[in-house]
């Protein structure tokens, strides 16, 4: 039985992911980021629209394609999940609330590759509180200036356009979303290469001195930035994340799983040890509820389920919690070997994964949302019978 | 327009995901803390899929979400 969805079969993208090997995977973390040829070549399969309707360029497939491509790109690199990530994040803002001519404008060229987007919203001093961004933007004569800065951004280095929130300051509180392309005069891009993982992310800060922001890229109204655009587009991210925390659980499962088969301590494998088959069951048990989580997730999106955020975000939590605990485990079934750069993906599977719990809402936001917003239904299910048993009893 | 009232069902989809009996047609369910701030796209969707419209920017002013009493006159005053 394949533990894979049925859909994998339509991507068709073994062929790009075949091409790299772990070496390679190493030498884009000692470079800081990936090679625009392999985000080329990633283009190439279509694999960067995959979601983007045809009549924008893009392949027009459902979530749970897109989650898939997730889970696969993450067992090669969780930096290259990363950029995928950010830059479906910038298509789904524009998808859901760009106008018709920023559609035509930018879905195309972000579909093709031939632009890259990425994500702007953490600063310095608020990340999970994103109501207090300080960067702002100000209406000028022809259009508007953006000033501040961001920080932590994925892709930073080499994206073609951000998607930036900011404040406006004529409206008190009414948060704002824009395009902006990162030939913009003003934009400051500095790299950041000092991340425990996701080292191939090309992270770095962006530092708006007055960048002239046009009107016409300015994404909704004021207003509608983090309650709306921000949300949506975090849901996306969280949504990728999730999917690549499962697909990374699938290589930690391998990778480990073929380890332990074949090394062998007081005359058998270690795979036949009970302490290690107690973590092998964990990580196991773990990957194929996470796999069960993202599906139900994906199956409400298509549907455009409302619910479909909230089990975003248990599936979510539930992945990235686990997915942490399936790279210590399976070290810790490596031993030595495991704990080394160059012997295969734990090691670096171990340090990426621990930004999961941190980004695209770190999971203690995500916990008070599943507990403000996920207990209704049972409350309700239990107050129901204990009414019917009364009204029996009466 | 017709005068019928959404309110029963935009409670019984809010009840999804509030746990408290304790709300009144007119309180402001996010100044309340009842529900966080991922309902401001969920009722989007709601509305959306009952009146089978799509919503554009202009009309997702969160002043139009923030109880049942709101939601109900904007729907009213979107319904085909």
């Amino acid at each position: 039985m394949s533990l894979k969805p049925p859909c994998i079969n339509e991507l068709g993208f073994d062929e790009f992911l075949n091409q790299f090997d772990q070496a390679q995977v190493n030498a884009w973390e000692r470079a800081g980021t990936i090679p625009r040829a392999v985000i080329e070549a990633l283009a190439s399969t279509a694999m960067l629209g995959l979601t983007v309707p045809h009549d924008f360029g893009g392949r027009g497939l459902n979530a749970a394609h897109y989650g898939v491509l997730c889970a696969e790109v993450a067992q090669l690199s969780m930096s290259l999940l990363s950029i995928l990530t950010v830059h479906t994040m910038a298509i789904e803002g524009l998808q859901l609330w760009g106008s018709a001519s920023q559609k035509a404008e930018w879905l195309p060229k972000l579909a093709s590759g031939d632009a890259m987007g990425a994500f702007a919203l953490t600063e310095s001093a608020y990340g999970s509180e994103a109501t207090g961004v300080e960067t702002t933007l100000t209406a000028v004569d022809n259009g508007f200036v953006l000033s501040g800065e961001k920080n932590w951004i994925s892709y930073a280095q080499c994206a073609d356009v951000f998607l930036v929130f900011a404040q406006t300051t004529e409206q008190a509180g009414a948060s704002v979303a824009c395009l902006l392309p990162a030939s913009t005069p003003g934009l400051v891009i500095e790299p950041i290469d000092d991340m425990m993982g996701f080292a191939a992310s090309g992270m770095g800060r962006l530092i708006f001195n007055d960048c002239p922001v046009p009107s016409e890229h300015i994404l909704g109204r004021p207003g509608m930035g983090i309650p709306y655009v921000a949300s949506s587009v975090l849901d996306l991210g969280r949504f990728s994340i999730a999917w690549g925390c499962v697909g990374a659980m699938e290589a930690l499962i391998a990778d480990a799983g073929t380890y332990a088969l074949s090394r062998r301590q007081y005359g058998q494998p270690i795979a036949k040890h009970q302490l290690i088959q107690r973590l092998l069951t964990n990580v196991i048990v773990d990957h194929k509820s996470g796999l069960q989580l993202c599906l139900h997730a994906a199956s409400l999106r298509d549907q455009k389920d409302p619910a479909a955020a909230m089990e975003t975000t248990v599936a979510k939590y539930f992945a990235s919690r686990h997915a942490v605990a399936a790279a210590g485990d399976a070290l810790q079934i490596q031993g030595a070997r495991g704990f080394s750069k160059n012997f295969g993906r734990i090691e670096r599977l171990y340090r990426d994964l621990k930004v999961t719990e941190i980004i695209e809402g770190s999971n203690e936001m995500q916990q008070m949302m599943i507990a403000d917003n996920g207990l209704a239904p049972y409350v309700r299910d239990h107050k129901r019978r204990l009414k019917m048993y009364k009204s029996d009893a009466e | 327009m017709s005068d019928r009232d959404y309110k029963t069902e935009i409670r019984a989809f809010l009840e999804g995901f509030v746990a408290s009996d304790d709300f009144e047609d007119a309180d402001d369910i996010f100044a309340l803390g009842l529900v966080s701030s991922l309902m401001a796209m969920q009722l989007v969707l709601f509305v959306e899929q009952r009146l089978g419209i799509r919503l554009e920017s202009e009309d997702l002013d969160l002043n139009n979400f923030r109880s049942i009493d709101l939601v109900n006159s904007f729907m009213l005053a979107r319904q085909i």
